[in-house]
């Protein structure tokens, strides 16, 4: 396969935002643009990413309407969805059209508008995702999906409700020094702890909120770097791996693990040729607190059951020797679905570019890894970037 | 009350609802029809305090692990509330919405 470098990247505030779908579309990608020099180049191709906005705004069809917004026409477009993964799998889709040689330059941008409906319509679209007929008509939720994982983890490993609430608290203390976070407040483990519950044991501070905002990525070949003019302005894609587990939960072969992280982070660094140990910056799909605890075991950056040990001792804070969701994760930094897979590869862009925030940056990290989860815990992309 | 559920040839897992492919081994292995004992033990279980439009809170949801090999979701009642455990004894029927309800073993 070729090289593939991700030469731009951009993304617009998260949050509840005045902005329409098209809109984020165009302010993400124009800046992934400028951040490549790109404008006025000719793109082969776009992937847009999102999960519904069909139903979130009453907008459909994105691919073409992104090109024709943008002035990209004639280039192929092609929208990708996987759930809340779909921003990864579009840029695996990118990843894969250069790799193969059919492209040398693809702009993938990945979006979500949700607050244009009620919280109970939003719920509504996003419980789709799951499995109907065993979990969905007995009124079960991704939080009590992930309550339930949640009280299984704490039964084997011990955790306990206030470690469970360090997890939040570094979210937000990431997300308040990011300027483009959806929560820019610091919480405590109290105010989380003793939060309104949801689905017993978590409270609403265990969980991700929806947001609006969108992220673009501008992928190109080595040959499309150098006519830019890009002399090491860029970070290398070292591998990507993407992995299903069983639609409904109960069908699954674990409680307190994910299948489709452990086999997509195994493609992932089989393709890099690292392991987790050359991991130096991460982000992980947090759209629930304990989410990330899993994430991190399967992922194998540590033991089961260690997670914990390793958020307590400082370990994943920025300053800690594996920083994790440096920007805040989905807690802090927010969720717009089709967006977040996209703005995690935006925040490890930054992390090896050394321009992240000042507070939030890493010292010289090597290596950078994503983790998104589309579904409830069922389709997953994990990739791995380089610093050039 | 028994639970209608399929059993793999090749895996020999049992699968609630019954499916036509074996989720584990693909479209090449042969699955039966069976039927599992409706006894089973709690997983994990949570009480959802904001359930979507039409369900009244607090909903009792519980993953019961069935004698047979199955795991399936259920309702618990509101009876169920106070004495649901991790490995809690229960028995499941169907109420009329053809969903599995467990009660706690006496
Ligand atoms: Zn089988």
């Amino acid at each position: 396969m070729k090289p593939v470098h991700v030469i731009g990247a951009g993304m617009t505030k998260f949050g509840v935002l005045e902005e329409g779908i098209l809109e984020l579309v165009q302010s993400a990608s124009l800046q992934a643009l400028d951040s490549s020099g790109s404008r006025g180049e000719s793109f082969d191709h776009i992937f847009v990413a999102t999960q519904n906005p069909d139903e979130f705004t009453g907008v459909g069809h994105l691919s073409t309407l992104t090109a024709d917004r943008l002035g990209l026409v004639p280039a192929g477009a092609t929208r990708v969805e996987t759930g809340p993964s779909s921003g990864s799998s579009a840029f695996e889709a990118g990843y894969a059209m250069i790799a193969s040689g059919m492209a040398d330059l693809v702009l993938v941008v990945g979006v979500e508008k949700m607050s244009e409906v009620e919280r109970g319509t939003a719920s509504k679209i996003l419980a789709k995702m799951m499995s109907n007929e065993n979990e969905t008509k007995y009124g079960a939720t991704p939080t009590a999906l992930a309550a339930m994982i949640a009280r299984r983890y704490m039964h084997e490993y011990g955790l306990t409700r206030d470690e469970l609430s360090l997890i939040p608290v570094k979210a937000h203390r990431n997300g308040a020094k990011n300027p483009l976070a959806h929560f820019q407040k610091e919480i405590t483990v109290d105010k989380v702890s003793n939060g309104r519950v949801v689905a017993d044991p978590l409270t609403l501070f265990d969980c991700c909120p929806t947001s609006d905002g969108a992220a673009a990525l501008v992928l190109a070949s080595e040959d499309k770097t150098k006519q830019i003019g890009l002399a090491d302005e860029y970070v290398k894609v070292l591998g990507v791996g993407h992995a299903t587990d069983f639609h409904a939960v109960q069908h699954r072969l674990s409680m307190t693990s994910m299948n489709a992280t452990v086999v997509a982070a195994q493609r992932a660094f089989k393709m890099a040729k690292l392991t987790p140990k050359h991991v130096d910056v991460c982000e992980l799909h947090d759209a629930f607190s304990i989410l990330e605890l899993i994430d991190m075991e399967d992922v194998g950056l540590v033991e089961r059951g260690q997670a914990i040990a390793a958020v307590k001792d400082g370990v994943t804070a920025v300053d800690g020797d594996l920083p994790i969701n440096t920007t805040g994760g989905l807690k802090a930094r927010g969720h717009p679905t089709g967006g977040t897979g996209v703005a995690q590869i935006y925040d490890i862009y930054t992390q090896l570019m050394g321009i992240a925030p000042s507070a939030l940056q890493v010292d010289t990290p090597q290596i950078g890894l994503t983790h998104n989860i589309g579904g409830f815990g069922n389709n997953m992309v994990v990739a791995l970037f380089g610093r050039n | 009350m028994e639970i209608e559920a399929s059993n793999c040839e090749s895996c020999k897992r049992i699968i609630v609802p019954p499916r036509d492919i074996c989720p584990y081994c693909g479209p090449n292995n042969p699955m039966n029809r069976t039927t599992i004992s409706n006894e089973g033990t709690i997983l994990t279980f949570t009480s959802l305090q904001r359930p979507p439009e039409g369900f009244e809170p607090p909903v009792l949801l519980a993953l019961v692990e069935l004698k047979g090999g199955a795991t399936v979701l259920c309702l618990g009642t509101r009876d169920e509330q106070s004495g649901t455990s991790i490995g809690s004894s229960v028995t499941l029927r169907k109420d009329s919405l053809d969903r599995f309800v467990y009660h706690l073993a006496k």
